[in-house]
């Protein structure tokens, strides 16, 4: 008799765990929805990709390390994050990259072709939804082919947008957060994610949103 | 990895108190092989839940008669697990991690266990320590959390009635969450593990 119950403890014991450890789930820090024609939509690569970035340093000023730079972005976003939800791994041609940064003196990209040509910002982050609004379409490389980029980040080489190393990874990591599902512009300016940023790395209220972004159902996909 | 040294240390520690339980000359001495299944270790409501893949789990322990069919039970055991992510459905490995526990107990035996023949029976309840490593940029091995303290029942059938073979059966439990103000586990809750495997020694 006394097995018996023994053994009934221990299947009882099997099956405790009805109150597992748990998250709450979150709400974002802003709307990072990205505005597309007729709806705002979420977009982010799928969990676990590692996203392959060339870094393109033709025409980098001065003490400006764009590979660097993007290393860093990556480091920062993910200390943000739970469950290496994403990585990132630098390529050396643009034909194997899903991502690319330059500076705006050189391109190895042209996305003439689906979005109005970038002027005036300190980075900007291009991509080209497909006429369905679904996917982002390849970019085009400069000297031929499609390659696989979805995204062109372009940083201003011009000092007077910006003059120092310093302000010059805030950028990289600010355009880093549109290409890992950032799709608007925080209206705080505690938040990397602000219009024009003035912290270097995210605020409490860029890693919830990032958090909330990566685990809802991607409305477009890269 | 940022938890190695501390993972050594856990061995070292393990290795510690089995050779400090085996200077006791009257100490039985038993070895195990288990296969140890983990419930989840995280789930977040956002749809994602870590947990430990099934891993082997080896074990060391002495036991010491104190009367009639009631033994005490000095052990550890160590196993080495997959850690896996799962996005709602999609899960992936985000590498290993080790899991040391050490524990005293309390058993007692029913049926002919003193003449050695198959068919005894032996429960356990005991309570110990558990360490739990794994990638630290993984909740939950992103919060340091040290020793957690851990409650476990047991079984034990005799199969053979020359060598000492028995299979076992462990259930284990532990708290996990809440540790610190930074850790993401608001809701702290039980994780179980439960090993099933052969024991050699009485």
């Amino acid at each position: 008799m006394d097995v018996r119950r023994g053994a009934l403890l221990l299947a009882a014991a099997a099956v405790v765990a009805c109150d597992a450890p748990t998250v709450p789930s979150e709400s974002p820090g802003y709307d990072p929805r990205l505005p597309l024609a007729g709806a705002d939509v979420i977009y982010h690569w799928p969990l676990g990709h590692t996203i392959a970035v060339y870094a393109h340093s033709a025409g980098a000023p001065a003490g400006f390390d764009l590979p660097a730079a993007v290393r860093r972005a990556n480091d920062l976003w993910r200390n943000a994050l739970r469950y290496r939800e994403f990585d990132i791994r630098l390529v050396t041609t643009p034909a194997d990259a899903d991502v690319v940064f330059h500076f705006d003196t050189d391109s190895v990209v042209s996305v003439t072709s689906c979005a109005p040509p970038p002027t005036g910002a300190a980075g900007i982050t291009s991509a080209c939804p497909n006429t369905a609004g679904t996917a982002l379409d390849p970019i085009p490389l400069i000297g031929g082919g499609t390659g696989r980029v979805k995204f062109d980040v372009q940083i201003s080489a011009s000092p007077t947008r910006i003059p120092n190393a310093t302000v010059f990874q805030r950028i990289v990591a600010h355009e880093f957060g549109h290409v890992i599902g950032i799709g608007r512009h925080s209206g705080d300016n505690a938040d990397l994610m602000f219009g024009a940023p003035m912290v270097d790395a995210p605020s409490a209220a860029d890693a919830q949103t990032i958090r909330y972004v990566l685990h809802q159902p991607a409305e477009l996909r890269p | 990895m940022a938890h190695s040294p501390r993972t050594a240390s856990l061995i070292v520690l393990l290795i510690s108190t089995a050779a400090a339980v085996s200077a006791q000359a009257d100490g039985r001495p038993r070895v195990e092989a288990a296969v140890a299944y983990t419930t989840n270790l995280i789930e977040d409501e956002n749809g994602t839940m870590v947990s430990y893949a099934l891993a082997p789990a080896v074990g060391a322990a002495f036991a010491w008669t104190l009367s009639s069919g009631t033994n005490a039970v000095l052990g550890g055991r160590l196993s080495r697990a997959g850690v896996d992510v799962d996005f709602q459905g999609s899960s992936q490995s985000a590498g290993n991690g080790w899991v040391v526990d050490v524990r005293a107990a309390l058993e007692r035996e029913f049926g002919a266990c003193s003449a050695g023949t198959r068919g005894c029976t032996v429960l356990h309840a005991g309570g110990g320590a558990l360490w739990a490593t794994g990638p630290d940029d993984v909740a939950p091995f992103s919060t340091d959390r040290g020793a957690m303290l851990t409650g476990e029942i047991g079984i034990a059938v005799r199969v053979t009635s020359g060598m000492p073979f028995y299979l076992t059966g462990v259930a284990q439990a532990f708290r996990l969450g809440g540790s610190t103000a930074s850790d993401p586990i608001r809701e702290s809750g039980t994780v179980t593990r439960v090993l099933l495997g052969v024991r050699h020694g009485r």
